[in-house]
């Protein structure tokens, strides 16, 4: 991890090593759950026909259940290279959205950019340091959360690809809405105590994307829900101004 | 199955596309000053697209699994817990699949 640079000002770095720990601690059951989901991968890939050595090692590389998950159906002989980075970026495109709001958290008191950290920037741990003010570094923090995240996945895929066979398809079957319930709980924590102005925009986002799955793909709902969402928070700083 | 080479290409290809969204929305917000009517748009849309996500997820859910869900966020409210809302979700969606569907 690229540690923070000494402020500008001379004034001495906010210790790094007691937020990465409090990052690490907070995220809890966030990393079990990612640790359950790596083991459904890993069990799921197996099933499709993947090498275990394969499975941990996309894991590894690339951390992005949802992308890693979506591709699936795409792993086969010859591999569509470009339909596979099409598929994941879009899948993952919210971490652009993530990425923005994060630049002033995670550029603090740095002179280069946190190549790095920013590599286990996932949605809990962007939830996470959001609601996070207190700890003294928040790179760090960030950065212990991410590490929970990815120590967990890549753990819980290695464990699915080494026993592909413990759990019976109904189990495997219940426990795929862990992924709705993963993101529910994220969104409890993200906007717990917020005014209800601030639901308005992911209301009205999950209603369009709804709408919109009904006539073309996930990726294109999702894509339309939020730029209704953009639309009406444009609106509302109108009539603000 | 495709062979060994074409399979790290693809894990290459799909780790250079996530990493790519990853840093993109940094360099992005290098250019927005902090404070303006475009910040604070962007500042709602992450929450949008998660919101989205779970609406997505959501969609095709039987009863049991919704209040698997719904249940599992309410313990967490009331916990404050993570972990005990995740458990008591994924126990009431596992226990469907196995005696209730």
């Amino acid at each position: 991890m690229t540690l923070p640079q000494p402020p500008a000002d001379g004034s001495r770095p906010a210790k790094a090593w007691p937020s990465f720990c409090a990052g690490f601690q907070a995220t809890g059951g966030l990393g079990f759950a990612a640790g359950v989901f790596g083991f459904l991968f890993g069990i799921i890939a197996m099933g499709r026909g993947f090498d275990a050595s394969i499975t941990v090692l996309m894991s590894a590389a690339v951390f992005a259940g949802s992308a890693q998950v979506a591709i699936l159906e795409l792993w086969s002989e010859p591999l569509p290279y470009f339909g596979l980075f099409l598929a994941a970026a879009l899948v993952c495109s919210r971490h652009i959205l993530m990425g923005v709001t994060l630049h002033d958290t995670l550029s603090a008191n740095r002179k280069r950019p946190p190549f790095l950290t920013l590599f286990v920037l996932t949605d809990a741990n962007w939830v996470l340091t959001r609601r996070e003010t207190r700890v003294e570094n928040r790179v760090a923090f960030f950065a212990g959360s991410g590490v929970a995240m990815y120590v967990a996945w890549v753990i819980g895929t290695a464990l699915g690809a080494a026993a592909p066979g413990i759990l019976d398809a109904r189990t495997i079957a219940g426990m795929a809405i862990g992924g709705a319930l993963y993101i529910a709980i994220l969104l409890c924590i993200y906007f717990r105590g917020a005014r209800p102005a601030k639901l308005i925009a992911p209301v009205i986002s999950a209603c369009i994307t709804l709408l919109a799955s009904r006539y073309v793909d996930a990726s294109l709902a999702i894509l339309a829900g939020v730029s209704a969402a953009a639309a009406v928070t444009v609106l509302r700083e109108w009539r603000r101004a | 199955m495709p062979d060994l080479t074409a399979s790290l290409i693809g894990i290459a290809v799909l780790a250079v596309a996530t990493y790519l969204t990853r840093i993109a929305g940094y360099f992005l917000g290098s250019r927005i000053r902090q404070d303006s009517a475009l910040s604070r748009v962007l500042e709602t849309l992450p929450g949008a697209a998660l919101a989205s996500v779970l609406a997505l997820s959501l969609s095709g859910a039987t009863f049991i699994e919704l209040l698997a869900v719904v249940t599992g966020a309410a313990v967490f409210l009331l916990t404050g817990r993570t972990l005990v809302g995740i458990l008591v979700g994924l126990a009431i969606a596992v226990a469907n699949a196995h005696w209730l569907a």
